[in-house]
């Protein structure tokens, strides 16, 4: 099982004219089951928009990528969407909670799309809340919460399908050291437990968790 | 089930914006529906300015203080007697045969014959052939074709039925010398089931009636036109007196200001509705929109975002709609002090479509700007 993308290209129109901007130019890439590995270039380099291709939140303009032996090309939206809520767990820089909602119901919420019965989703939600060190906010609205407790829920919910792929995009972006370190800790525990973790970083310390770190330049990987 | 809970979150977390819009809902069905009613009943009423066709006609109401039994034939000219026909109508009580009793509307022929009733369902007197009394039902309760058996032996056959709300000859109000229009002639919801025809009628009619009355007012038509002045300055020694083509004009020239000025106030309040919930219910679904790329992200397909989206517009508008339909008889004289006009099941069903139009272009529109553009990024704009 691994995510390869061979010779991908990925262009933008710019607002207002007919021109294109390539994003990612003849990227190729592939991250092998188990590994944990950092994407680390400037802002500008192509990093999200990689890790949007990677994680089925975008598609490729020209090459291929093969998804755990999958052609992606050959999805349709409603299948990427599973794949997406089944195979994957995403990690934001900003959470991506709904503020104005409960711990517990952000946590549900990737297994409110299926056919699992509410109460056992949240006796599941409550274990990965478990997991990470918060059980205890359940109940609090994620408004409240810090930006270390924030993130820590983020993880959790992107753990609650159980999916084989972590992505994270600047998951210690908005966070103190102390916060990120444990953010840290937490991805590397779930690295040993056999995830598959894809950290788009500037944080030199993260990219140094990492077992293997990769560096964009301009949207090509050099 | 789960989806259903996830829309239901977001509703009740936008519990303010959905209350304003609920109420928007409410106030906007009950001022339509209204304005509905009334355009519909100045498209109807127009049938009625056909009634009394090239006849020289006038509608003539005695002076309030003379008795109920007064007669003004009694003290026309003799000269004047032989140049005019007169046509009243009667309202007799009979006893139907199961102990219930029927108000009737008793019409004579010159009033069958010129008056323009639009028909739910049967034939008007006119179009009847047979050799049954006939009678026309108001409101419903017996079909075309069905006999009302009366207590004295007698029946009659139900040769047509007319709604509840259908403009009627009735007399009931003043001629209000020249001022008058035919509004005052005609009349709906009348406390009358049945029309039938008076003694004598070619037509045949019913005999035995418990209490008859003569309605107050009554028209006077002119034979010969030479007499038309001395007729009416006899007349009017007596009471008011309008002239049925001069009724005619005010109807018409009344109802068409009615309708521009309700038409103008229609399509305002249209626009006005459709930029208050729209607005409104485009600020919702933008702020929505935050939460649609999150559950994007998730691994919510765009389709079923927008299905989500459609179940939370559909369970705004049916409560609102529901509690409209609730305490639409409470507040619409608040709102519309006069609903004249005729309201029909449709138009409910209209103003739901209409609703659900401009919440579906909104809502719709925002989650198609959010399926344009890079869901994190929009995730990212919302959160500044």
């Amino acid at each position: 099982m691994s995510l390869k993308l061979l010779h991908v290209y990925k262009r933008f129109g710019i607002d207002g004219t007919s021109n294109f901007q390539e994003a990612l130019k003849d990227v190729s890439l592939e991250i092998e089951k188990g590994e944990m590995l950092a994407i680390k270039g400037r802002s500008g380099a192509g990093k999200s928009t990689l890790l949007h291709i990677i994680g089925l939140l975008d598609t490729v303009d020209e090459g291929s990528y093969d998804f755990d032996g999958m052609a992606v090309e050959g999805l349709d939206n409603g299948e990427a969407a599973r794949l997406r809520n089944t195979k994957i767990g995403f990690v934001l820089q900003d959470f991506g909670l709904i503020e104005d909602d409960t711990v517990l119901y952000n946590v549900c919420l990737p297994l409110m799309f299926g056919s699992t019965p509410y109460k056992k989703i949240k006796q599941i939600a409550a274990d990965k809340l478990d997991q990470v060190g918060i059980g205890s906010l359940a109940g609090k609205k994620a408004a409240v919460l810090s930006g270390g407790e924030k993130q820590r829920v983020a993880i959790a919910r992107a753990l609650v399908n159980g999916p084989d792929y972590i992505l994270a995009d600047e998951p210690t972006g908005a966070l103190d050291t102390d916060n990120a370190d444990k953010i840290i800790n937490i991805m590397q525990e779930l690295h040993r437990e056999g995830k598959t973790i894809v950290i788009v970083t500037h944080d030199d310390a993260v990219a140094n968790a990492c077992g293997r770190v990769i560096c964009m330049e301009d949207g090509r990987i050099p | 089930m789960n989806r259903i809970r996830i829309a239901w979150r977001l509703i009740t977390r936008r519990k303010w914006t959905v209350f304003l819009l609920a109420v928007e809902i409410i106030l906007s069905s009950v001022v339509l529906l209204g304005m509905a009613g009334r355009l519909i009943f100045i498209k109807d009423a127009i049938q009625i300015t056909e009634t009394f066709q090239g006849e020289d006609a006038y509608y003539f109401t005695p002076r309030s203080y003379y008795s109920p039994d007064f007669e003004v034939e009694s003290y026309i000219s003799p000269r004047l007697r032989e140049k005019y026909e007169k046509s009243e109508i009667h309202t007799v009580e009979y006893e139907k045969k199961d102990g219930a009793f029927l108000n009737a509307m008793v019409y004579d022929d010159f009033l069958i014959d010129h008056v323009e009733i639009a028909m739910e369902a049967g034939v008007w007197f006119t179009e009847y052939e047979g050799e049954a009394v006939p009678a026309v039902v108001i409101g419903g309760g017996c079909g075309a074709g069905e006999y009302i058996e009366l207590k004295n032996g007698q029946s009659c056959l139900v040769i047509g039925v007319i709604s509840r709300d259908t403009y009627v000859a009735a007399f009931e109000q003043s001629a209000s010398s020249g001022m008058a229009s035919l509004e005052n002639l005609v009349a709906s919801n009348v406390g009358y089931d049945i029309i039938v025809p008076c003694a004598g009628s070619r037509y045949g009619s019913i005999r035995g009636g418990l209490a008859e009355e003569r309605q107050p007012s009554e028209i006077f038509v002119i034979k010969d036109k030479g007499a038309a002045r001395a007729l009416q300055e006899e007349l009017l020694q007596y009471g008011d007196i309008s002239s049925i083509d001069e009724m005619k004009q005010n109807y018409a020239a009344d109802n068409r200001d009615f309708g521009i000025t309700n038409g103008i106030i229609a399509l305002v309040f249209l626009v006005l509705t459709m930029v208050g919930i729209g607005g409104l219910n485009g600020i919702q679904s933008l702020k929505n929109a935050k939460i649609y790329a999150v559950l994007y992200i998730l691994g919510l397909s765009r389709r079923k975002c927008m299905i989500l989206e459609a179940i939370n517009t559909f369970t705004v508008i049916g409560v609102s709609f529901l509690v409209f339909l609730l305490v639409d008889d409470k507040i619409a004289p608040l709102i519309t002090p006069v609903r004249s006009g005729k309201i029909y099941g449709w138009m409910y069903g209209g103003i739901v479509l209409y609703f659900a139009l401009i919440y579906l272009l909104t809502s719709f529109s925002s989650i198609r700007t959010a399926a344009r553009c890079d869901v994190i990024e929009l995730y990212r704009k919302e959160k500044e």
